[in-house]
């Protein structure tokens, strides 16, 4: 079993290469047919559950691969509130 | 239809808010409560800038021309945003670190903060996005135009333009207001505008919020739920677009998703956003989901309006206006004012971002380097620059919309907008070989990038922006026509002859191959200066150095007083106290002013290059600090010194893998050793245990012959018979122990040579017949009369079996003792023969088994007292028959008997084995 920060990663990968796969040709053109599912045509059905999909599958693995992730000091770099004496410049 | 006059004000007080907002963000963003600003879906909905009125308005109309091709330009930014691990979080860590102020900044920054490099992106970003500015002023004036005279849905009436009565100069002049108020404050240490991050982000809200709205009305209103508006949508030829790809989409589809995902990194506007605004990494957690849905529901929605236009408004109205349309033909003029308070949202936040990003740019690339070189700015004790450089940016702001404008005004009636927006991402798309390769390629240089850029930008211009100018009749018909210089192979819209193509897709490929095709080559002949390595190290290891450490390796040298006087003018004074007090601090000093060391220096161009961009600060602090080009070679050394230093570790840990391996292995040996140091201790102590018994018996007889005077003679001679059969066992024991040792180390006198068994068997059954038949023992042979050549030493083969024979003689204690000499198959091996002792005396105890073939084993001592036998015999035996590459074992034993086996090498086949 592969330590859980390299296979979120590789997840990480995964989901947006599988949606790119599937949002191309040929994969895309499968469902390129004429037909109705609850009176909506199935490619735009098929765009939109692969899009839905993908967005929750990144939400998911995005909250795990940020726990496992080292991230830098608060990066906040936001100029400090100037001391009272300088405030008049602006 | 509504009053032209409640619009303007209905707009005005929108606006207006959108001042009071970004006023009180900003100040309480000064006061340090970030709290809503600095949240993640602030953030993510400070993305959806990406979303313009080209969105608001042009995405419907693309659905209703093209059909479903309009979603390729919100599933490219989803992809992105989904692989936010690989390059976008790259891009953020490395612009936090380095203080990237702009796209043109940290391309430069990567390529040896080379000023030409950023000159070049700066004015591929002003070339490519002044049209797309011109096309959100005209969606906003056209949208206005459309909603006060209410005929919006027909095509454009013309009326006599003045400059006041032009909705896009309001909205030009509102915008340049706004940014110049809010993006052009002060130099802060580092370009975040927290007022116009929030303002762009509730015009987000507000232009989601009301394409959801017209696109509720359209399919809940106009029509009875999906089913209706798509069973609608079937009867008419245009919307039924929408259900399938037309013949040959791919290549455009490919493209377009491409040009979209490209764009999302690479637009000025969006760089500004999703990098350098970012104030926390982390909020790219939230947005790596929470923009892709906002762009699905955008896209969602595009949907019902487009085909409520289609199929409900009169033929020949204009999609690009449908949003407003759809709602105003059903009579809701409120919903329609919505619309048009969404567009103008989708418009003014990508005028606002777009202008900072540029005029940023523009300030530090373009001015700020000719600023610094006239005599006026170059010195060191003239004013505070600071104040200039934000003049230069208000004038840049003011320059981008007028620019902006006249094109708008220029090519008011020309392409649809969706072909503008893609030109643009065209354009900008040079970016990314230079911007993704800058990270993740080390050995990118300065000469690739400038190479690749060039030639991407120059094909863009040739085979996009020509013709779609020719197109507007204003420029270059001739060369689209006919090509340049009247060659129709360089014909604009089919380079090379390559005919029948998308002319958008004929460009991006041309410009990219250009693009990528020689930054590669280019970058592979070429090598990187010293800066480069370095920098380059610094952005494709952004997760492997730590802060900077690199960086302060440059031995440069200046005085504290410089650095400050310089800092003061650029940054204003109190900025450059607080930043050499603070440095001062670090160091552990009471003076507010802190020793100039090398990372001083580094420190100081970093805060610079936050305000300025990286190229001038190093301009600029190569002014005041002197050593630097001859410590570059120190800087070579160190970046090969890093690099062998992760070399030795990966090698030391390498090695130390191999020691503990040796370590594990030594303690097995030594294990070994401790055991066979603790077997030759007992057997010495039991050879001078066997030795002291005969030893004893001699050394008594003797005293007596030595102290009894008068011994009969027959008694004496007894007790010297006694002497003698000692002496001849106890030298028969010192043989067998030499002879064992010499087994042990493995030698074998005689070479193994090819003898019939049968023979060596019967002749040692011969030389043990008196001893047999003296104990009764019947030896039955049963070796057939076949010979039986096998691989063997015939004297050891002789001894072994004289050794099994008189074991079996000295236990026969039974009846009728009897032995058979039997051939046998061994086992399976077809190489070797077994020879059979079996025996029926009493068995071997079990607790002996175990240990028989050892020396000294206690079956072998036990017995050893009451006979002359032989000793280490069976010890001795193993070790001849190993030796011989055969093998003793004990088959069975027990009451009914006991059988040992001799494995023999055939003769025949020793030639098929290995020696």
């Amino acid at each position: 079993m592969m330590p859980a920060s390299k296979r979120l990663r590789d997840l990480a990968f995964l989901v947006p290469l599988g949606c790119l796969l599937l949002f191309m040709p040929p994969y895309i053109g499968i469902f390129d047919q004429p037909w109705l599912l609850f009176g909506i045509p199935v490619l735009q059905i098929f765009i939109f559950s692969v899009w839905l999909a993908g967005i929750v599958m990144t939400a998911l693995v995005a909250a795990r691969y940020a726990r496992h992730t080292g991230w830098p000091e608060a990066p906040d770099r936001r100029p400090d509130p100037p001391p009272e004496n300088s405030a008049g410049k602006d | 239809m509504l009053n032209g006059a409640v619009i303007v004000v209905i707009a005005s007080l929108y606006l207006g808010g959108l001042f009071l907002l970004a006023y009180v963000s900003d100040r309480r963003a000064k006061r340090g409560a970030r709290g809503l600003i600095n949240s993640p879906v602030v953030y993510t909905l400070s993305l959806a800038v990406y979303c313009t009125s080209w969105t608001f308005y042009g995405a419907v109309g693309t659905a209703a021309r093209s059909g479903l091709e309009f979603l390729t330009i919100y599933l490219g930014p989803t992809l992105v945003l989904m692989a936010w691990p690989f390059a976008l979080r790259k891009l953020v860590r490395i612009s936090n670190a380095q203080r990237i102020t702009s796209i043109a900044d940290f391309i430069s920054a990567r390529y040896g903060k080379s000023s030409s490099i950023s000159v070049l992106v700066t004015l591929i970003a002003l070339i490519g996005i002044t049209p797309y500015i011109a096309l959100q002023l005209k969606a906003v004036a056209a949208s206005f135009d459309a909603l006060g005279s209410g005929s919006g849905w027909l095509p454009n009436s013309g009326a006599e333009w003045t400059l006041i009565g032009d909705t896009g100069f309001w909205v030009a002049v509102c915008m340049a207001t706004f940014v110049i108020l809010f993006g052009t404050r002060n130099l802060g240490a580092d370009e975040h505008h927290p007022g116009i991050v929030a303002a762009i982000a509730f015009e987000s809200f507000v232009k989601l919020f009301s394409l959801g709205a017209i696109a509720l009305f359209a399919t809940f209103g106009l029509h009875d739920g999906f089913a209706d508006l798509f069973a609608k949508a079937a009867q008419n030829a245009d919307a039924a677009k929408l259900f399938s790809f037309a013949e040959g989409f791919e290549a455009r589809w490919v493209a377009t998703t491409f040009l979209s995902a490209a764009a999302i990194l690479c637009l000025p506007r969006q760089f500004q956003v999703a990098v350098v605004e970012n104030a926390n990494e982390r909020h790219l957690v939230t947005a790596s989901w929470l923009f892709p849905l906002y762009l699905m529901l955008v896209s969602l929605a595009v949907i019902p309006i487009a085909i409520s236009g289609l199929t409900l408004l009169p033929p020949g109205s204009n999609p690009d206006l449908f949003v407003l349309s759809v709602p105003m033909s059903a009579g809701h003029d409120g919903l329609a004012l919505f619309a048009f308070i969404g567009g103008l949202s989708a418009a003014t936040s990508m005028v606002i971002v777009a202008s900072i990003a540029l005029a940023i740019m523009i300030s530090n690339h373009l001015v700020a380097p000719l600023l610094l070189r006239l005599p006026f700015y170059s010195g060191l004790r003239q004013g505070s620059f600071s104040n200039t450089l934000l003049m230069v940016r208000r004038i840049s702001i003011v320059a981008i919309l007028t620019l902006g404008f006249s094109y708008y005004r220029l090519t008011e009636t020309s392409n649809p907008l969706a072909s503008i927006g893609l030109i643009s991402f065209a354009g900008v798309a040079q970016f990314l070989p230079a911007l993704i390769g800058g990270i993740y390629w080390r050995n990118a240089t300065k000469a690739g990038a400038k190479a690749g850029l060039m030639a991407g930008f120059i094909l863009w211009g040739y085979t996009l922006l020509a013709p779609s100018m020719a197109g507007a009749g204003w420029a270059f018909v001739d060369i689209t026509d006919r090509g340049l210089f009247g060659w129709i192979m360089l014909k604009p819209d089919a380079l090379f002859g390559m005919t029948g193509w998308d002319s958008l897709v004929h460009g991006l490929f041309w410009s990219m191959t250009a693009n990528i095709g020689l930054y590669v080559i280019v970058s592979v002949f070429t090598s990187a200066s010293p800066l480069e390595r370095l920098q380059s190290a610094l952005f494709v290891d952004a997760f492997r150095t730590g802060d900077n450490g690199m960086e302060d390796a440059l031995q440069r040298s200046a005085t504290t007083d410089d650095l400050f006087r310089l800092t003061s003018r650029i940054l204003g004074r109190e900025r450059a106290h607080e930043i050499f007090r603070d440095y001062a601090l670090r160091q552990g000093r009471v003076d507010p002013l802190p020793l100039p060391e090398p990372a001083l220096i580094a420190h100081v161009e970093r805060q610079l290059a936050g305000s300025i961009g990286a190229a001038s600060a190093r301009t600029l602090i190569s002014r005041v600090a002197q050593g630097e080009t001859i410590t570059l070679d120190a800087v070579i050394n160190l970046l090969d010194e890093t690099q062998q230093a992760i070399r030795y570790s990966r090698e030391l840990e390498r090695k130390s893998k191999e020691l503990e391996g040796t370590a594990a292995k030594l303690r097995r040996a030594n294990e070994q050793l401790t055991r066979l140091d603790k077997m030759k201790d007992d057997f010495l102590s039991q050879v001078s245990h066997e030795l002291r018994t005969p030893m004893t018996s001699i050394r008594s007889f003797s005293e007596i012959l030595v102290s009894t005077k008068n011994l009969d003679d027959a008694q004496a001679r007894r007790f010297i018979e006694v002497i003698q059969h000692e002496s001849e066992r106890l030298t028969r024991l010192l043989d067998e122990i030499l002879e064992l040792s010499r087994l042990e180390n493995g030698q074998l006198e005689g070479v193994p040579v090819s003898v019939d068994a049968t023979a060596v068997i019967r002749s040692a059954i011969e030389a043990m017949r008196g001893l047999t038949q003296g104990k009764g023992v019947t030896v039955h042979d049963e070796l057939g009369t076949r010979t039986l050549m096998v691989l063997a030493d015939p004297d050891r083969l002789k001894q072994v079996c004289i050794n099994l024979l008189s074991n079996a003689a000295k236990f026969a204690t039974v009846a009728d003792p009897a032995v058979r000499i039997s051939i046998g198959k061994s086992g399976d091996e077809e190489a070797t023969i077994a020879v059979h002792f079996r025996d029926n005396g009493p068995g071997i105890p079990s607790d002996v088994r175990e240990t028989l073939f050892q020396k000294f084993s206690r079956g072998w001592s036990a017995n050893y007292k009451t006979d002359s036998g032989s000793g280490l015999g069976l010890a001795i035996s193993k070790r001849i028959m190993l030796l011989m590459k055969g093998d003793l074992t004990l088959t069975e034993t027990g009451p009914q008997g006991t059988c040992f086996s001799v494995r023999l090498l055939r003769a025949d086949e020793t030639a098929n084995l290995p020696q």
